[in-house]
Order: structure tokens, then sequence, then C-alpha cells
């Protein structure tokens, strides 16, 4: 058997550009996905052999990801900070107006929804697999999903319609 | 066409700017094996921390010695090095408070709300900010009026407490996903306060406003007004653009509220 850090980077080396994608779709700022991507291999380094034994290695880190991301939003109680730098936005990242146009739809959708969206047809999960990642209900991940889904239709609608978005 | 391809087509654009991981998988492993043994090391320290701890206060049982005394026992020596100056205290808060409302810099003619209406705090009080003691104070208010709404936050914190905002810190930052799509901000100075003006890339008007202030006493005082309001969804706070066009305060309302009050990070 390989030892654990050969598994680790064999992994990162397959899954970081995955998994910093899957941060951005979730938080739509470039820096704090290579953060958030970051802390979560961080964590699964800490986990490894959790994560070895794992039946998914790949549901493991949806899991991780997705708990990282909610809790890097939760401190808003205690601690919330308008930074006094702009958004980590850099304008080469959005230079195209459709680009602009889908992040504002999904800056739209509640944290819920966009997770439930992103988890459900990016990551292409099954109902089941996202209500396990979000620990809620089927029901609920198909709720969200469906209005997600129907707002990001409203919004990027005639971006659409025009080819706006290849 | 499914929605599977839908959604894929439809989010594919915002990814065209990937560059790519910054760090290499070998740095991502050299990064994350110090981070364990840092991990390891901080457990270590608090695992001296607490005997001590639990040794200083039989002693200063058995001694009878003051609250007063007792802060500089030996378990001030583990704690880690980037403590701030002082702790914050609900009296001080309560101080910066009173201070503010007297000061009567809080600009006119709109109906002000706390923040995230849910949780019911009072607008405009100061409490302790952060997870520790090093974030300071923070007042904050929602200001209405019929154009719409903008978000006012007000820091009294110590120019030697962090400032950075990172995953580990569990600093929320305003990001193009919880907040509005700013320009590159533009930076002057009134009157000795930073101002920073950024403007909204749709509409081209000011979209965030802040003042900051530092005073010779190690203070900084920094205000910042977003055109965005929190809500709450499902127990998560999340913001979202207002119907205003703009931010509506002056910089001299802003350059004010941060300078006039007179405010002291240390009691």
């Amino acid at each position: 058997m390989k030892d654990k850090d050969a598994e680790f980077v064999e992994f990162v080396r397959a899954k970081h550009r995955h998994v910093r994608r899957t941060a951005f779709l979730l938080c739509a700022d470039w820096h704090l996905a290579e953060d958030l991507a970051q802390a979560t291999l961080l964590k699964l380094y800490r986990s490894w052999s959790r994560v070895r034994r794992a039946d998914s290695v790949d549901a493991y880190w949806r899991t991780v990801l997705v708990r990282t991301v909610i809790d890097h939003r939760r401190p808003l109680k205690g601690s919330e900070k308008p930074v006094a730098e702009p958004p980590d936005l850099p304008a080469d990242e959005v230079e195209h107006e459709s680009g602009i146009d889908v992040q504002r739809a999904l800056a739209a959708l509640p944290p819920g929804q966009r997770a439930a969206v992103v988890l459900r047809y990016w990551e292409d999960q099954s109902v089941s697999q996202v209500a396990k990642v979000l620990a809620c209900s089927e029901g609920t991940v198909k709720s969200q999903c469906a209005k997600g889904l129907a707002a990001l239709r409203r919004e990027l609608g005639s971006t659409l319609d025009k080819g706006g978005v290849a | 066409m499914n929605d599977v391809d839908e959604v894929r087509r439809m989010l594919a654009p915002v990814l065209a700017g990937d560059t790519g991981p910054r760090h290499s998988p070998e740095e991502v492993l050299t990064s994350a094996r110090k981070a364990v043994a840092q991990r390891r090391a901080v457990a270590g320290v608090l695992s001296v921390g607490v005997v001590l701890a639990i040794g200083a206060s039989v002693l200063f049982a058995v001694t009878d010695r003051s609250t007063v005394e007792s802060a500089s026992g030996p378990v001030l020596t583990t704690t880690p090095t980037d403590v701030p100056p002082a702790p914050t205290t609900p009296g001080h808060a309560a101080e910066l408070t009173a201070r503010l409302a007297a000061a009567d810099v809080v600009p006119d003619g709109f109906e002000i709300h706390p923040v995230v209406s849910e949780r019911n705090e009072p607008p405009l009080r100061f409490s302790a900010h952060g997870p520790d003691t090093s974030g300071g104070y923070l007042a904050s208010a929602v200001f209405s009026d019929a154009e719409g709404s903008v978000t006012l936050a007000l820091y009294v914190r110590s120019a030697t407490a962090p400032e950075n905002c990172t995953v580990e810190s569990g600093c929320v930052r305003f990001t193009a996903m919880n907040g509005p799509f700013f320009d590159q901000p533009a930076v002057k100075s009134v009157d000795g306060v930073e101002v920073e003006v950024a403007r909204d890339l749709r509409t081209g008007l000011p979209g965030r406003v802040s003042a900051e202030a530092r005073f010779p006493d190690g203070t900084v005082v920094e205000v910042t007004v977003t055109n965005q309001t929190t809500v709450m969804d499902h127990g998560s706070p999340y913001t979202r653009p207002t119907t205003r066009d703009s931010v509506p305060f002056t910089e001299r309302q802003l350059v004010d509220l941060v300078t006039k009050p007179g405010f002291g990070y240390l009691p």
C-alpha cells in the first residue's frame, strides 16, 4: 500500500482543480475558492485514514467542502466584516458580460438553493446524495433545486436565447 | 436538453477565467503536514495551559489572592502571542454606544433597523466583535427610506488587531457571491481620514463607501456603508442587493461618524 503522503499527493493532483471549481460555484470568488479548496484538502489530509476507507472519496470531499463553505459563512453572527478591499473578483475573470450575468444570477440564489443546484446539476449527484451532503431531506433538495433552477432560467433565459452563454 | 446539461451550459462561462490551482500537489502536501504539526503543537500548548490554569486556580484558592493578582499569574505565559492589547468589555461597548448617540452624527431621514431582523439585535449598539477579543467593537444597522436600504457597519478596534480575513480566522467577507459587484475603489484622504469609494460595476454609482480613521492612541475607527442588506434563508445569512441606486451618505457624514464621537478602543 502506498504511504499516506503519496496517496494524498495523487489525490490532490487528480482533484484539486475540481474541488476549486466547485468551491468557486459555491462562493463565486476565485481567491476565496482557492482558500476553501485548500482548507478542504487540509481537512482531508488530517482525516486521510477515514477518507481512504470511505465508500466514495468524491462524496467525502464534497461533504467536507460544503461544510467548509457553510462554516465560513456561519460566523457572520459575531464576526461579519466587510473588507476595505474590493471583492476578490479580478476583472479578467469576468471579462465576458455573460459571465457577469451568470454570477449575478448565482449571487441572487440563497445559499441553500445555490448549493443544491451546484451539487445536483453541476456535480450531477442524485437527490439522495445531495440530501446526505447538505444534511436535509430529499424533499428539501427537490424543492431547493426546483426553485434555484427556475430562478436561473428566469435570470438567464434571455442570455441563453441570445446565445450569450456558450 | 436535460437539466444537468442546461445548468452546465449556464454555468460554463463563469469558469472560463479559471487559471488552475495556485499550488502544486507537493506544496499542498507541505502545507497540510505543516498544519497538522502546528495543530499538534497548539494542542500541546493548550494542554499545558489547562494544567497550569488548574494548578494556578488551586494555588490562588489556597492563598486567597485577588483576581487582579491572578491575572499576572503563570497562565498568561501560555496564551498565544497574538492576543489583543486589551479584552473587550460590555461596559466599554455601552460607553461607545452612548458616545455615538451623543455625537449626533447619525444621518437623519432614515428608518433604522437591525441588520438581521430575525435576531432582533438593536441597531447601532456596539458589542464585542469577532470570535475573540481582538476584533474590537461593532455597531451596525440598516438605513431605509423610500428609495431602498443600505447596511452600515461601524468598527472600533485596536490598530494592532489582526485585519486579515481568512478561512482560519472565521471572518466572513463580502464576496462576489454574497455581495454586489464593485470596481476597484477610489481612495482619497479627507481631513486625514482615508475614504474609499467603490462603484457598482453595472451602474457606475457608488455601491460601497468606507472611511477609516487612525488615532494616536492606537484606535482605528472604520465605517462601511454597502448597498445591500442581509436576510436569512434556512438559518443561513446571505446578502442581497437593494433597490437603491447608490449609497446615500456623503463622505462628510462618514468622516464625521468616525471622528466626532471620540471613540477609543481602550476604556
